[in-house]
């Protein structure tokens, strides 16, 4: 993280990293892992989180030389994640069916904090999950990274106005759900 | 109010305009409002979501750093690429096969003379 003494600058670490310097990737690993995996469990749920988080990240790696800084490298990230959640669940589901849930919040965090809004969240995180695959990840992307609908549409292959009418039907469904535990 | 029109209304994309009829009904129909009200609120609620970072398990820069292979400058959006690419060509295949099929079967029925 400290390089000399003195945070090295992203633009700087970029530039390394895309010269293949590992210790510089390191660093962006290090500041971006938790950005990463955040997205990864929205998209896929806990237990296949940290495979998703880790196979972006290398797959960042080895793409660094093609970043130019079009968009900001956490938006770059994102992307990766978007699509190699969108791969591995698929992989996963394969194999076995996607084991749901848990709870999105992380009890590290501190429940105490704000128990309320965790709770809150909690739900929200638990009809999240017990949406379909492609619902849950235009759900996510859209209302809660904030992503447009051409930008969603694009990262999952599906045109706009399937992400809206996906969407459409994501937010009944988050709010029946939410409605029946009321 | 009619229930109908609160269904039609119900079943448009929030991010889709409605038309005159729906849009007039829904400036009139509690039901409709509260409706409208409940997905603004659940869609805030997600919203808050985003200022949220779940803390990534302990070793996971780690593995990251331990599995790195050689840079090769390769596309991450590839499979989705390939991906799309495939779908468009099966219905390109489907599309051709059965405009084939039909001018085939067209012209087996032209009585020969």
């Amino acid at each position: 993280m400290i390089g000399g003494g003195v945070q090295r600058d992203e633009a700087e670490l970029i530039e390394a990293a895309r010269g293949g310097d590992a210790d510089a990737f390191g660093e962006l690993v290090w500041r971006y892992r938790d950005s990463v995996y955040t997205l990864a469990v929205r998209l896929v749920g806990p237990n296949l989180a940290p495979d998703v988080a880790q196979e972006a990240l290398i797959r960042a790696w080895r793409a660094m030389p093609r970043f130019r800084g079009e968009a900001a490298l956490g938006t770059w990230l994102h992307r990766i994640t978007v699509n190699t959640a969108w791969t591995l669940r698929k992989r996963a589901n394969r194999h076995q069916a996607q084991q749901l849930d848990e709870s999105l919040v992380d009890p590290s965090h501190g429940p105490e904090r704000a128990g309320e809004l965790a709770e809150v969240r909690a739900e929200l995180g638990s009809a999240i999950n017990q949406l379909s695959p492609g619902q849950r990840a235009v759900l996510v992307l859209r209302d809660v990274y904030g992503w447009s609908h051409a930008e969603v549409g694009r990262e999952l292959g599906i045109t706009q106005t399937t992400a809206k009418v996906r969407l459409h039907r994501a937010r009944k469904r988050v709010r029946a759900i939410l409605e029946e535990g009321t | 109010m009619s229930p109908i029109i609160c269904r039609l209304v119900e079943m448009v994309p929030s991010d889709m305009p409605l038309n005159r009829v729906l849009e007039a009904h829904r400036e009139q129909c509690l039901r409709c409002q509260t409706d409208a009200a409940r997905a603004t609120g659940v869609s805030r609620e997600l919203s808050t979501m985003s200022g949220e970072t779940l803390r990534a398990p302990d070793g996971l820069a780690t593995i990251v750093m331990s599995r790195l292979p050689a840079q090769d400058g390769s596309n991450p959006r590839r499979p989705m690429v390939v991906r799309i690419a495939v779908r468009y060509s099966v219905a390109a295949v489907i599309g051709i096969a059965t405009v084939a099929a039909l001018i085939a079967r067209a012209l087996s029925r032209q009585p020969r003379s």
